[in-house]
């Protein structure tokens, strides 16, 4: 914590005995959660002064893929508390309190007194943390109760709606409702418990609904149904009909009670739906069987969502509101970019741009809307006695907010907050007597330990605008690809936070960097990258400059960086304060795949040679120049054409600035040499001295950058203009006469330079000219600050082929699978289970087809890509040999491989060439 | 007044930008204005002629095309080598007092002494003339005699045709140097661009190779060989990194030239200067006596499998897991990973780790895995690696293709590498150890200083099968039984399961017997069992004391690094 000297120490090292009493060194804390929140708390406990934390290791962090070893192991301080176990959670419900009791045997047997679980995993799992409770450990984290009624959709959304907050259209009570409809009212309720024998009464004092809901309660307990799955369908549709009556152009969404992470859901736009919806959610929730609860909430389907939450933290008397986030930009339901909503922030754009009316009118609307969100959500905080940290969790459209779920633990996205707010605990007795917590986490051991004599915070100003971006191991269409190895990630630069459990830790011995493999065995999560402005745009300019020097090298590493560099340097060309919704990154993604389906006909080589050969009949003594400037122009245009996304990001960045379409020809708004040069420094190519001469601009072609720029700067300043147009056009003119203060012999050399460094910039054009053919270029902001999406990106169709261009799935060479050695061939992996396959099923790539024995070591083997097995040719044929080479299936792939013949290929290029010429 | 004479190191491209290239509003330079043009100064020029000329190489024009492929030149492969100031040699060499196209020199890599050398591909693409192929000499010769690793940064078309028989003298002199320092200093070999011939032969005499995709080498190139042979095969089908990768002709293979240069720093860290020294030793943080609980974990997950003691696992898991802060350098990983070969350190000092992998082929050894392994143990040995042997091979692979391509000779080559080595060495027997593959593989009697062994480890003639031949009365008996019956009149079905659950008990029988190492306990050809979770201790510990007791020293008598 930080004293009001603005020190950083430990609670009992503070000279103030009020402080001294929140000290923090009673606490031995087991983390058992994994991802980069588990480095955070390690440093963060180092920090705070606990006595001890330990970890728990499964096999996949340590003994099933080489070289992924847990990184947070090197140098770990207590290596009598590492912990393993055969996973963090179970997969099957079994295993799951199998490992809830594991878990806290470890954590008596070895006298921890606190148990961190961050976030994902079973960090709001309710039986986990009552267990956890009953056992007298203190869970760090908010309590069972908060979990049960918070972390319940239907729950949750009662108590929402008692205490006025705004929530989404639609009810919460089907199964109630249908019970109602099915028996009829008080005297039939209670018949029909008699008959099922269930112990009920009708209670006066309750609503027909709530007694009918204890009624269904008690059939759970009992294990009967009391509605049918047909009578929720009955009355889902007089419900939907319901809501169409007052949002007629709406689509409903049908979302099952215990769902999460897109599982249960249904969103249907026509009444035809609703049977076959109410099916679904209730068999991909698995409560089919007789005496489940299938409740599940119907409610209006927001279209243009966008997705902000507010941060609450409290102690279970007193509640505050630590600001929002935005985190609309998200991808298959996983949020890729987090950025900060604070009062603060509001006020501040709305001082900046106090000339422009309807802006600020806007920003208003906004900061209203934030402000009621942080009001509502501070009280219904306050209402589940809240004593940790939570999300209050809500989707916005224009200015209705409807808040949909609680999250009752840390997130992910914690760290934006902590950009933004600082907390500060001011003793009641004494104003000057103080202390501030910066960290969340910090703040939840505080609060796990003495909770109850924390004074209600004020929380502080400590950025105006905070933002993370979440680096996960996957590939330009944003799918999760594992396998790849890190070799190098150059160390976190100023104003950068990098939560990266702990890969960049370097060898404790030879200081070398640790090959780390991102094996894929969890999520796809590598780090997250922090950062924070004293503006929106500052912020974002931090966190792209970041992405830009940062190296990560590898082998068949992929990362979403490049998407998250385009992505940012897109919104900072259109506007830092863009408002996106939860569908954009869809569209944008279309979009950059529009890109590469031009830039995969694009051949710069030809375009070259067709250029060389022009300026060799038109412009003869330029030539050997233009030669000169093969790499100059060639290497920065080839290298972000490699990079569908950094290309994207440059588009977006400059459209407007350095270049505009104008009657499909593209037109150079500033001095196209200094475009180039901010095309190297986009690149991040720039001359520093430390780097290797194969990452930065070719000694020689700086020479005549650097020369050029200077050339320039400096005849602007003599002939006192500031416009590259005037002065192009004054250079260009066809009288040739020395303007004043240069002489003529001067001045004619300055023409020929002019034209010598200007030679062969047209080909720059080709960029601009891709995002224009691709229709990249029409993806903008209005003045509403959302997106505008032409057609071709935004209908579901179309994105979807558009998106699998950026990742081709892998295609079959030929209709067959051999076997890959002799041996003895077996389809099972033991006599008593059943076979790895059969004919007429499917694979999927990776999966293990069939066993080969060779000196009684048994082989899996594993299908090359996804198909079908059409014919097995070695039925019953357990334990017989097989050659090397030998046919064991005969199959048809998911995809042939057409190949296209070079003619074809050949005529594509040709004709894309044309195109991108005449711009 | 006498001003310090500055080492001007002009660009020479300043005078190469075409004039209008240039800014004409610059004021120029204001050079330091002798009042005389002496006898001295115009000395003082030549000299700076002379130190600028070999950073210019083949000029602009050259070195454009060599960047328009993507490709450094040989100063900047320099530079990300080290940042310090190279220390070059021999820098006006031949004729045209350009250097000759090689460029040779001395680097400081973080404190240690490094030979150089590099083809300055520029400048009449790197090629081998008459002269400086005895440059080349000159600096392997210096290298060996100081006793310094060597680094061979490769990127020539190969012999200038023009200079004739001279320019293949030239080659057969570096042949010769670096045959003659084989087994003296250890030398990395990275390969850049296109090489052919005898570019292609000089580097493998190095001691390893790296390549990264882009580059080809090979006796000639796809165009030579389509036409004298017809063969229609791409560059890098033909001689590029994934096929000489395979083959092992190539160590280590890197994506791109910056992967290979930073590799080759990487590999360096485990080597030796010379064959007189221990590598570099790094006190670790990371203790000795670690209990190894994932080696209980991996183990108890392989064993206790539907499989059973026939489950395949990968093996540098297990290397991984042993080596100080998981941190290990595998050589040759795209061949053969029947057998893996790697460097690691356990408690600070560096050692050779050779596996076998049950995860490919049964861990079997067949031509390839033994050809690896041959050329690792012998490295090993010259240089005063100390080796760990780990066990789990069902022994060597027969049949048809392994007999015609001479298994026998190449498992002799293993056999005799092993007998040879004479550093620290212990095996450790995890699982199968059978037949000859025991015999072979680091046991007592070829010289191992000590065998432990897991008790999960099966030491036998042979394996399973084996019960055939221990057991044969027993094996008649259960025939004859079989017959018996069905002349009674049980089914065929009835029999047989009365024969398999009698074979049954039969091979247990043999499991209990024989697939344990007590027998091999009892013989001394193991010196004790290591319960799992203390290897690293034990081998640690164990390590330490024989270094403590081993003088580094050149091999004696005539021994090469491999033959």
């Amino acid at each position: 914590m930080i004293d009001s000297k603005d020190i950083k120490i430990k609670f009992h090292e503070s000279s103030s005995e009020w402080i001294r009493s929140f000290s923090l060194t009673a606490i031995k804390c087991l983390i058992v959660c994994r991802g980069p929140v588990r480095k955070e708390a390690m440093d963060i406990f180092d920090e705070i002064g606990i006595k001890e934390y330990g970890i728990l290791l499964s096999e996949k962090d340590s003994v099933v893929y080489p070289q992924a070893l847990a990184p947070e192991m090197r140098g770990f301080k207590f290596i009598n508390n590492i912990h393993r176990v055969p996973d963090y959670m179970g997969s099957s419900k079994e295993e799951k309190t199998e490992r809830i009791h594991e878990i806290i045997s470890i954590a008596l047997n070895n006298s921890y007194t606190h148990i961190f679980a961050g976030y994902g995993f079973m960090a709001e799992d309710a039986e986990f943390i009552e267990a956890i409770e009953k056992s007298g450990i203190t869970f760090m984290g908010p309590a069972s109760s908060v979990a049960k009624q918070a972390g319940a959709k239907d729950e949750a959304k009662k108590i929402a709606r008692k205490l006025n907050v705004s929530v989404t259209p639609g009810i919460d009570n089907i199964t109630s409702l249908a019970l109602l409809k099915k028996v009829g009212d008080k005297s039939k309720l209670e018949a029909l418990a008699k008959e099922k024998k269930l112990n009920y009464s009708y209670k006066e004092s309750i609503s027909p609904e709530e007694n009918a809901e204890s009624l269904l309660q008690l059939s759970y307990v009992a294990g009967i149904d009391l509605v049918s799955i047909a009578d929720l369908q009955d009355e889902a549709e007089v419900q939907s009909k319901e809501i169409w009556i007052k949002f007629p152009k709406n689509r409903i969404r049908f979302k099952y009670i215990g769902g999460g992470g897109g599982k249960g859901q249904r969103v249907i736009g026509d009444l035809k739906e609703v049977k076959s919806a109410v099916m679904e959610i209730i068999a991909e929730s698995k409560v089919v069987s007789e005496g489940s609860n299938r409740n599940f909430l119907i409610e209006l389907n927001i279209e243009n969502t966008r997705h902000n939450e507010i941060q609450l933290i409290g102690n279970g008397n007193w509640c505050i509101s630590l600001g929002g986030r935005d985190c609309s930009l998200q991808m298959h339901e996983q949020k890729l970019l987090e950025l900060s909503y604070t009062v603060e922030l509001f006020q501040e754009e709305i001082v900046a741009h106090s000339s422009n009316p309807t802006r600020v009118a806007m920003l208003k609307d906004d900061l209203q809307t934030l402000k009621e969100m942080e009001e509502q959500s501070e009280r219904f905080g306050a209402a589940v006695k809240l004593d940790s940290v939570s999300t209050f969790e809500s989707i916005v459209d224009g200015k209705n907010h409807f808040f949909m779920e609680m999250n009752t633990r840390i997130q992910v996205e914690h760290r934006v907050t902590e950009m933004v707010y600082k907390l500060k605990f001011i003793n009641p007795k004494d104003s000057s007597d103080f202390f501030i917590i910066e960290s969340l986490i910090e703040a939840m051991a505080l609060l796990s330990l003495h909770g109850k004599e924390l004074p209600k915070p004020q929380r502080v100003v400590r950025n105006i605008a905070g933002g993370e971006a979440r680096i996960n191991a996957t590939n330009q269409s944003l799918q999760p690809h594992a396998g790849g190895l890190i070799q190098n990630w150059s160390a976190p630069v100023e104003h950068e936070i990098r939560d990266d459990q702990g890969i960049g830790i370097l060898n404790p011995d030879t200081g070398i960097f640790i090959h780390y493999r991102l094996a894929g065995a969890y999520d796809s999560n590598i780090a997250l990258l922090v950062t924070y402005g004293n503006t929106r745009k500052e912020n974002l300019e931090r966190l792209a400059s970041i992405i830009r020097v940062t190296e990560l090298r590898g082998n068949d590493l992929q990362t979403n960086m490049p998407v998250h560099y385009g992505l940012i340097n897109w919104i900072l060309g259109k506007d830092p304060m863009f408002k996106p919704n939860t569908r954009f990154m869809m569209s944008y993604l279309a979009g950059v795949g529009s890109l590469f389906t031009v830039i995969k006909n694009t051949d710069m080589d030809m375009l070259w040679d067709s250029y060389s050969k022009d300026i060799n009949k038109n412009k003869p003594s330029l030539h050997k120049i233009f030669n000169r400037k093969l790499t100059l122009i060639l290497r920065p245009i080839k290298l972000i054409l490699d990079s569908p996304h950094v290309l994207a990001g440059f588009l977006g960045y400059h459209s407007g600035r350095s270049f505009k379409i104008v009657n499909k020809k593209v037109k150079f708004l500033r001095n196209p040499l200094e475009f180039l040069g901010d095309l190297y420094s986009y690149l991040d190519l720039d001359p520093k001295s430390s780097k290797p001469a194969c990452d930065k601009i070719w000694d020689h072609d700086d020479r005549i950058l650097k020369e050029g720029l200077e050339f320039y700067s400096e005849l602007a300043e003599i002939l006192g203009k500031q416009s590259y147009e005037e002065i192009e056009k004054s250079l260009m003119s066809s009288s040739s006469i020395a303007p004043d203060k240069i002489n003529q012999a001067t001045w004619e050399k300055c023409i020929q330079s002019h034209s010598a460094f200007q030679i062969g910039l047209d080909l720059i054009k080709i960029l601009p000219a891709i995002g224009d053919l691709s229709g990249f270029l029409e993806i903008d902001i209005n003045d509403s600050l959302e997106a505008v999406v032409p057609e071709k990106f935004s209908n579901s169709e179309s994105i979807k082929e558009l998106i699998k261009e950026l990742n081709p799935p892998p295609k079959a060479k030929s209709d067959e699978i051999l076997a890959p050695m002799g041996g003895m061939f077996y389809s099972r992996e033991a006599p008593n289970l059943p076979q790895l396959i059969v004919e007429g099923d499917s694979f999927k790539a990776g999966q293990p087809l069939f066993i080969i024995e060779v000196m009684k070591m048994f082989n899996k083997i594993s299908a090359p890509f996804n198909g079908k097995i059409i014919k097995n040719t070695l039925k019953d044929s357990d334990g017989k040999i097989v050659s090397k080479g030998q046919l064991v299936f005969k199959i048809q792939p998911d995809e042939f491989l057409k190949e296209e013949s070079p003619e074809e290929i050949l005529t594509k290029k040709m004709n894309t060439l044309k195109s991108l010429l005449s711009y | 007044m006498v001003e310090k004479i500055l080492p001007s190191y002009k660009f020479g491209y300043m005078e190469d930008i075409y004039s209008a290239l240039q800014n004409p509003l610059k004021k120029p330079e204001s050079q330091i204005q002798s009042k005389h043009t002496g006898i001295y100064e115009e000395s003082l020029k030549l000299g700076e002629e002379l130190l600028d000329k070999p950073k210019q190489g083949g000029g602009i024009d050259r070195i454009l095309v060599q960047h328009s492929k993507d490709r450094m030149t040989v100063w900047e492969r320099i530079k990300v080598l080290t940042q310090s100031e190279p220390n070059i040699l021999y820098q006006n060499w031949g004729p045209s007092l350009d250097g000759a196209s090689l460029v040779t020199g001395i680097l400081n890599i973080n404190g240690r002494d490094i030979a150089v050398y590099g083809h300055d591909f520029t400048l009449r693409a790197g090629s081998m003339d008459a002269t400086n192929g005895n440059k080349l000499a000159r600096i392997i010769y210096m290298a060996a005699e100081h006793g310094i690793p060597l680094i061979g940064m490769n990127d020539s078309a190969g012999a200038f045709v023009p200079a004739g028989v001279g320019g293949l003298d030239g080659y057969s002199e570096a042949f010769t140097a670096l045959r003659k320092i084989s087994g003296i200093v250890p030398s990395i070999m990275l390969m850049f661009g296109f090489n052919a011939g005898g570019g292609s032969y000089l580097p493998r005499q190095g001691s390893f190779m790296i390549q990264c995709e882009n580059t080809f080498f090979g006796l000639t190139g796809p165009g030579v060989v389509k036409s004298v042979l017809g063969e229609d095969i791409s560059a890098d089908d033909l001689g590029g990194p994934k096929v000489h990768g395979k083959s092992g002709v190539v160590d280590i293979v890197t994506p791109d030239e910056l992967g290979s240069l930073k590799t080759a720093l990487r590999l360096l860290s485990y080597l030796p200067n010379n064959n007189s020294e221990l590598p570099s030793f790094f006190p670790t943080s990371d203790p000795l006596a670690r209990y190894m609980y994932e080696e209980d974990i991996l183990f108890r997950k392989t064993f206790n499998a539907p499989t059973g003691m026939n489950t395949p696992f990968d093996i540098t898991l297990y290397i991984q897991n042993i080596c100080d802060h998981g941190a290990f350098f595998e050589v040759q990983s795209l061949r053969a990973r029947n057998l893996i070969t790697a460097f690691g350190r356990l408690g600070g000092h560096v050692v050779g780790f050779i596996a076998n992998n049950s995860a490919v082929s049964s861990g079997q050894i067949d031509i390839d895995a033994a050809r690896k392994g041959t050329r690792f143990v012998r490295f090993c040995n010259l240089y005063n690696i100390p080796m760990i042997f780990l066990e789990d091979t069902t022994g060597f692979l027969p049949g048809k293709d392994q007999e015609h391509g001479g298994i026998v000779e190449e498992g002799r080559r293993l056999l005799d590498s092993i007998i040879d080595l004479r550093t620290p060495r212990m095996t450790l027997i995890i699982r199968n150890a059978f037949g000859g593959a025991y015999a072979t593989w680091n046991s007592y009697h070829t010289g191992a200083d000590i065998v432990f062994t897991l008790p999960t480890a099966r030491i036998a003639v042979m394996g399973p099968a084996g019960k055939d031949f221990i057991y044969k009365d027993e094996m008649q008996k259960i025939n004859k039984e079989y017959s018996e019956n069905l002349k009674k009149g049980i089914s065929d079905e009835e029999a047989k399961k009365i024969k398999d659950s009698s074979l049954q008990v039969l091979s247990q029988r043999y499991e209990k017997d024989l697939m344990n190492p007590k027998e091999a306990l009892a013989l001394g050809s193991v010196s004790r069992v290591i319960m799992p979770g203390y290897t690293r201790q034990v081998l640690g510990e164990n390590l330490q004391y024989l270094i403590r007791h081993y003088k580094p020293s050149p091999m004696g008598g005539i021994q090469r690094e491999f033959e």
